[in-house]
């Protein structure tokens, strides 16, 4: 038989809250973390392609000028018989086309960088489905299997008497009928003989004999399917682990 | 300052995840049947590796970020 050890329902209801509140802080997470890639991507898709072209535009037309006071100089100096220096109008020229080539690089390690993140994009939003999945899906339902274990194991202290530091022993078939209804294979074969054997015994050696015969209705909706044999499971107040 | 700043959240995300390791095990200590291991199994099981390689994606994405912030600004840095 399995013996279920419970020492403190509140325990249960403990990590019951700590669940919840860990769907809520995931969710936030998760939020926040959405609206930063997006602001992310959205800079580096967006922003940043109109940014370089805009400053390709800005710096050939500067690289332009410079060009042209390069030319201007040496025209205009040249004018007094000597062939002009134009040093400074050069390195104007030097330096724009510096600039120049900087933002073509930019504006191809932008390209690059567009590319990249699509990609990583699409892995990463399959690792984000699979957790709104866990966090829509699959916690929703570990909570309402606590909701029904709790409720069983107060159900079964409403008959025993107020809570207690002893293991609830005789839960064991309630917390085990609970989680297997939740997983749609119930198995209450293993629970019920011995309980009812618990139960016997119970009812023939102590003045809980009564509280033995206590049927608990496990299910929380009416139309849970294992209700029915869960409810005809009788629990064994006294038994020991 | 990081352009999407993924790390806050992520910090978020781990810190969640380390409470709920820490509830579970003081939870532990109050229930110890086949029960909790079968909730365990059925229901906690799939949390750690799920959140555990949303966290890696999510430091992948960040470092992607920052190495493309680098190199698409105006600032000095690597260009690929």
């Amino acid at each position: 038989m399995d013996s279920a050890r419970v020492f403190n329902v509140e325990g249960i209801e403990d990590f019951r809250v700590a669940l919840a509140l860990f769907a809520d802080d995931a969710r936030s997470a998760l939020s926040m973390i959405d609206v930063e890639l997006r602001r992310g991507v959205d800079w580096i898709t967006h922003e940043r392609p109109a940014h370089w072209q805009h400053e390709s535009r800005k710096r050939a037309d500067a690289l332009n000028r410079a060009k042209e006071n390069l030319v201007r100089c040496k025209t205009f100096k040249a004018m007094d018989g000597y062939t002009p220096a134009c040093t400074e109008e050069k390195k104007d020229v030097e330096k724009a086309q510096k600039k120049v080539r900087e933002a073509e690089m930019r504006m191809q390690a932008t390209k690059h960088w567009c590319r990249e993140i699509a990609h990583e994009m699409n892995e990463f939003e399959g690792r984000l489905s699979q957790v709104t999945s866990l966090l829509d899906s699959e916690l929703p339902k570990a909570l309402a299997v606590l909701d029904k274990i709790i409720k069983s194991l107060d159900s079964y202290l409403a008959v025993e008497g107020p809570r207690t530091q002893q293991p609830l022993t005789g839960a064991t078939s309630m917390a085990n009928a609970s989680n297997a209804e939740s997983e749609a294979d119930a198995e209450t074969s293993d629970a019920e003989p011995a309980d009812a054997e618990g139960a016997a015994e119970s009812a023939a050696s102590s003045a809980a004999s009564s509280a033995a015969n206590q049927q608990v209705n496990l299910a929380t909706s009416s139309d849970d399917t294992a209700s029915a044999t869960a409810s005809n499971t009788a629990i064994s107040p006294n038994t020991t682990s | 300052m990081q352009i999407g700043d993924l790390n806050t959240g992520g910090a978020r995300l781990s810190l969640a995840l380390k409470t709920l390791r820490m509830r579970w095990e003081e939870c532990k200590e109050h229930w110890g049947d086949r029960t909790r291991m079968q909730f365990e199994e059925n229901h906690l099981a799939e949390i750690d590796p799920v959140i555990g390689s949303t966290l890696e994606a999510v430091g992948r994405m960040s470092e992607m970020l920052g190495r493309a912030q680098r190199d698409c600004s105006e600032e000095q840095g690597s260009v690929l």
